[in-house]
């Protein structure tokens, strides 16, 4: 497995390099640092390249560039002696999702904003794109990701416990993001609370003016009790996996949109980890990433990892 | 031109009716409406087929939701049937989202017009996820419906040079909007926002002076660019006027729109800076999810 640690010199990217420790993982596990100098383009099609004084600049960047990767290189040398660095010059997602895809990574981790984003739009330019557009599972990490109350000292050789909120929903793209973990593998003092969402929009669908009100109640009625058994199945059997693998797990059955009940779970027993798949049910296959994943990377305060099919 | 409304019922469809009625576009403009009966696969895979025991069950309803759907369609009919000859109206079922792009393909819409959230979706999120998904997949023109105003008088129109703003600015000289409306063309410039610079290996200096170089320059290219464009609009006979902000893109036309309150903001999909194979760039997405007001993206169907 290779996971790819995108950084960029923000307190996200120091809080991605902590993630990354704090996960334990194995130690087949290859790992590259990558930063990227944005080659951003000016209005009227402006480089920096067309300035002046612009070798100086260049080279200054390109110094402070290795020292970014090397700095979380060392930061990881506890963990793994041998870490790749790779400094690239570009449009950063442009150059994340290269580097992804020709270097067969099956995890990118990186902060949910970067230097230069707003704070109302929660999501950085890059992250939204690299997570939309990745063949890889995707981690963006928010700043208080591992809680202070469960992590130890740096200098502590055991691991943070971490508590992941695991939602599913039944779908083969959650299987894929439970296949994704349990091979991972996270440590094994890990908490993983499984939560499935009865989801409420057909509630909504109902009421829309489309069937009488009787109809509507008795479909209704069967609809739910179908799902409700179903759900408990569903959260059981991903359950038993983590139990048999030797975790920690408890689980959550609730009703409502999947994004919000996830969102709500979340500030309930703040997790450090949301995972979700990067579609559901309702996913449509050209449709990149579904809109529950999406509304959750958004709106998390915590960091989220968006499963995908292990390589 | 070829236009697709979406109708769900919901206040939205209303108010995305009203917004196509104040347009007053071209009247050799076809409308089609369009309302999707949503099948929903539930956890599980349960759909509602599932549950209706009997052939005759699943008939029976759905020949009522269709029947349904189609009275949905009426009020709006009306509506745009005072103001347009050519109006259309189709029911289908299917997952929203993909219906709603696959059939604009089928009838080679150019414009696709839905309200930004519609009948279930939660009120804590400013974007529907039908509404979110079509703006990112649909391969036209989507106008993100989120006021139905009775005049359109203040346009904004992005702009950051690129050949997707040139094309958003196209769109909306071909719409033909009254000429009662001001179209406000914006740009930012970016030349602040170089935190790469930001190291102690460049002397202040060279970092001071490269910056105001930048910024010369791009607000020279910014006001030949805008100054363009403002002909353009203004041959067509609008009043236009400039304003150049500075900053990230999408944060300062949203805030110059909550102060001069625009019925519209049209931009390009795509900006300078995005990669060419996503749909839908950073600054697009992010006006169209957090805008209070409705958003016209430009696309063309290349």
């Amino acid at each position: 497995m290779k996971i790819l640690l995108v950084v960029d010199g923000s307190s996200y990217s120091d809080a991605a390099t902590n993630m990354l420790k704090a996960l334990h993982l194995h130690s087949d596990a290859e790992m590259i640092v990558m930063t990227v100098v944005p080659e951003h383009t000016f209005l009227g099609g402006i480089t920096l390249g067309k300035f002046h004084a612009a070798p100086a600049v260049r080279d200054a960047q390109q110094y402070k560039a290795i020292e970014m990767v090397q700095k979380s290189a060392k930061a990881l040398s506890d963990i793994r002696p041998e870490v790749e660095t790779v400094v690239r010059w570009g449009n950063p997602a442009e150059e994340i999702l290269r580097e992804t895809d020709s270097n067969s990574i099956s995890l990118v981790i990186m902060g949910a904003k970067g230097l230069t984003d707003p704070l109302p739009f929660r999501l950085g330019s890059v992250a939204q794109t690299v997570m939309k557009h990745a063949k890889a599972s995707v981690l963006l990490v928010r700043e208080k990701s591992v809680s202070a109350r469960r992590t130890l000292p740096a200098s502590s050789k055991t691991a943070a416990v971490i508590r992941v909120l695991l939602a599913t929903d039944g779908s083969r793209y959650s299987d894929m993001t439970t296949q994704f973990l349990l091979g991972l593998p996270l440590p094994k003092q890990t908490e993983i609370i499984i939560i499935t969402a009865l989801q409420s929009h057909i509630e909504a669908w109902m009421k829309t003016p489309t069937l009488d009100f009787r109809t509507n109640q008795e479909i209704l009625a069967k609809l739910q009790a179908a799902e409700e058994a179903q759900a408990h199945n569903i959260t059981a059997k991903v359950e038993k996996q983590f139990r048999e693998n030797g975790y920690k797990t408890a689980s959550v059955v609730v009703r409502g949109g999947p994004g919000e009940c996830i969102l709500a779970a979340a500030k309930e027993y703040s997790p450090d980890i949301i995972t979700v798949g990067s579609r559901g049910l309702t996913g449509i296959e050209s449709f990149l990433l579904g809109s529950v994943a999406e509304r959750v990377a958004r709106y998390a305060n915590c960091s989220v990892l968006i499963g995908r099919a292990p390589k | 031109m070829k236009i697709m409304l979406a109708i769900d019922g919901s206040e939205y469809s209303k108010i995305s009716t009203t917004m196509l009625k104040t347009l007053q576009l071209p009247s050799d403009i076809t409308i089609t409406m369009i309302t999707v009966v949503p099948e929903y696969n539930v956890l599980g895979g349960i759909t509602v087929d599932t549950i209706l025991s009997t052939v005759n069950a699943r008939k029976q309803i759905y020949r009522y939701q269709e029947r349904r759907a189609t009275e949905l369609l009426k009020e709006p009919f009306d509506m745009l049937r005072a103001t347009y000859g050519n109006v259309e109206s189709m029911v289908c079922r299917g997952k929203t989202a993909e219906q709603i792009i696959k059939k604009a393909q089928e009838i080679d819409a150019n414009l696709i017009v839905l309200g930004a959230k519609g009948s279930s979706n939660s009120r804590r999120f400013p974007l529907g996820n039908v509404a979110q998904k079509v703006v990112r997949y649909a391969d036209c023109n989507v106008l993100l419906v989120r006021e139905g105003p009775n005049a359109i008088r203040r346009v904004f129109l992005a702009s950051d040079g690129s050949e997707y703003s040139d094309q958003a600015a196209q769109l909306l000289l071909k719409l033909s909007l009254p000429k009662r409306s001001q179209v406000t063309i914006l740009t930012a410039l970016q030349s602040h926002t170089v935190t790469t610079m930001n190291t102690n290996d460049i002397s202040q200096e060279i970092n001071k002076q490269i910056l105001t170089e930048l910024k010369a320059a791009e607000e020279k290219a910014a006001r030949s660019f805008m100054n363009k464009t403002k002909k353009k609009f203004e041959v067509a006979g609008y009043d236009t006027s400039l304003w150049v902000l500075s900053g990230e893109p999408a944060e300062e036309i949203l805030e110059a729109a909550n102060e001069l309150n625009p019925e519209l903001i049209v931009l390009g999909a795509k900006g300078l800076n995005d990669d060419k194979s996503v749909p839908l760039g950073n600054i697009a997405e992010r006006v169209a999810r957090f805008s209070r007001y409705s958003v016209l993206i430009s696309r063309t169907s290349d």
